[in-house]
């Protein structure tokens, strides 16, 4: 019975382990605060179907512009505009700047205000895949084709020759990126559901959750062992 | 057997005749240029009309929804402007060209269709219901002069068809082009 009751606690100790201390932890949600604390673990949130952004940032006017893989694109941390598809560059001119998506292109103030969207209605050749300066003159380059872009009168006239100097990307300032990555992510994912998933076994999978309910069964079979073997010892001291 | 083979082909070829009756919805019908091109005998340059605040809170009444931008791109000559706006009808944007005059709206034309229902709003029978109407100001906002008739089944593309129509009609007022153009700012 003892070898058995050895090797049952043998193969429980790890769930049993984990079980105990997230249990712990648990008790204690509300001191430890573990609803408020996010995880920042790529492993544990794509595990938990988070799709972690791609930012793609460019500097304009002493500022940031970042897509972040959805809809809109952000001017430092602020939500600017929506733009349709993917950004795909941006240029500082004297009066404006100019941000383009595969789609469509806007025009910003200096200060980063919007001032229009210039989409496929204006015959925005598109998709677009960079914006930069041919020589000094804004361009941008569509479906393989160069075009010099007038942004007052929206015309595009094609270039049969020429080079196109993109617009350079940049890398965003840590805490910049470490905030817009926070949001991209929405309210994230709070340790206290981790801890929860991991006591349920819920973390693993269906999986997971027969492995604890085997440990728990495990636990049963260790209780009723132990005190059957107390049992068997303290009969033998008073016979 | 025949019997279940004679639905299992009718309700296929339904299925077909309401998917290509959603497709015959949808569609581009004009570019920029084309719609310029009917209303102004010469390929006029585009201009800009510059929004302030105040003027973009009224934008966003007729709206109904916020407005981001600073300026509008429209055609004008002699008394008559044109204006290209988008609005979103159920879930997509309705591109869609205004001409308007002294007289109220002089036309108006789907440029762009993108919704699978609804598309029965740029036949004739319907826009030509705005010719004529002009811009009422009321406590409550700015209005059409006139009652618009509702398609069934296309109900928030008329909608959005008419907030396009007053916010033409409200940009003209603002533009050099309008014969009363203080009145509106």
């Amino acid at each position: 019975m003892w070898r058995w009751h050895k090797r049952l606690g043998l193969a429980c100790l790890i769930i049993f382990l984990s079980v105990a201390v997230s249990g712990f932890l648990l008790n204690h949600t509300s001191e430890l605060a573990l609803d408020k604390q996010k995880t920042s673990s790529e492993w544990l949130l794509a595990h938990y179907g988070f799709r972690l952004p791609t930012i793609t940032s460019y500097p304009i006017h002493d500022r940031w512009l970042s897509d972040l893989g959805g809809d809109y694109l952000y001017l430092d941390s602020e939500q600017l505009a929506y733009c349709q598809g993917s950004l795909v560059g941006a240029v500082t001119l004297e009066q404006f700047s100019v941000v383009a998506c595969e789609r469509e292109l806007l025009l910003l103030t200096p200060e980063g205000e919007l001032v229009e969207h210039i989409g496929a209605v204006y015959g925005v050749p598109s998709p677009i895949d960079a914006l930069g300066l041919c020589g000094e003159q804004l361009c941008l380059r569509a479906s393989g084709a160069l075009y010099l872009a007038d942004v007052q009168q929206l015309q595009w006239r094609e270039l049969a020759e020429g080079v196109l100097e993109p617009s350079e990307f940049g890398v965003l300032p840590e805490a910049l990126e470490k905030s817009l990555r926070e949001y991209a992510l929405g309210g994230g994912l709070d340790m206290e559901r981790v801890l929860l998933d991991l006591h349920s076994g819920r973390i693993f999978g269906v999986y997971g959750v027969w492995l604890v309910d085997l440990a728990a069964l495990g636990l049963i079979l260790l209780a009723l062992s132990g005190f059957w073997m107390w049992y068997q010892q303290a009969s033998r001291r008073r016979g | 057997m025949k019997h279940v083979l004679f639905q299992v082909v009718t309700i296929f070829v339904a299925a077909l005749l309401l998917a290509s009756s959603a497709q015959a919805q949808r569609g581009q019908f004009l570019t920029a240029e084309e719609f310029r091109d009917q209303i102004f005998a010469e390929a006029l340059p585009y201009q800009a009309l510059w929004i302030n605040k105040a003027q973009r809170a009224q934008i966003e009444g007729i709206l109904d929804h916020s407005f981001r931008g600073l300026r509008i791109r429209y055609w004008g000559s002699g008394e008559q402007t044109a204006w290209i706006f988008e609005e979103i009808g159920k879930e997509l944007p309705i591109t869609v060209g205004v001409s308007v005059d002294a007289s109220g709206i002089v036309g108006l034309s789907i440029l762009e269709y993108r919704e699978s229902r609804g598309g029965e709003v740029r036949y004739p029978f319907f826009i030509s219901q705005f010719k004529g109407l002009n811009l009422l100001a009321r406590d409550e906002g700015y209005k059409l002069s006139g009652h618009i008739d509702g398609i069934t089944g296309a109900t928030l593309s008329v909608k959005a068809l008419k907030k396009v129509a007053t916010l033409a009609l409200f940009c003209h007022q603002l533009s050099p082009y309008a014969t009363n153009h203080e009145s509106v700012e």
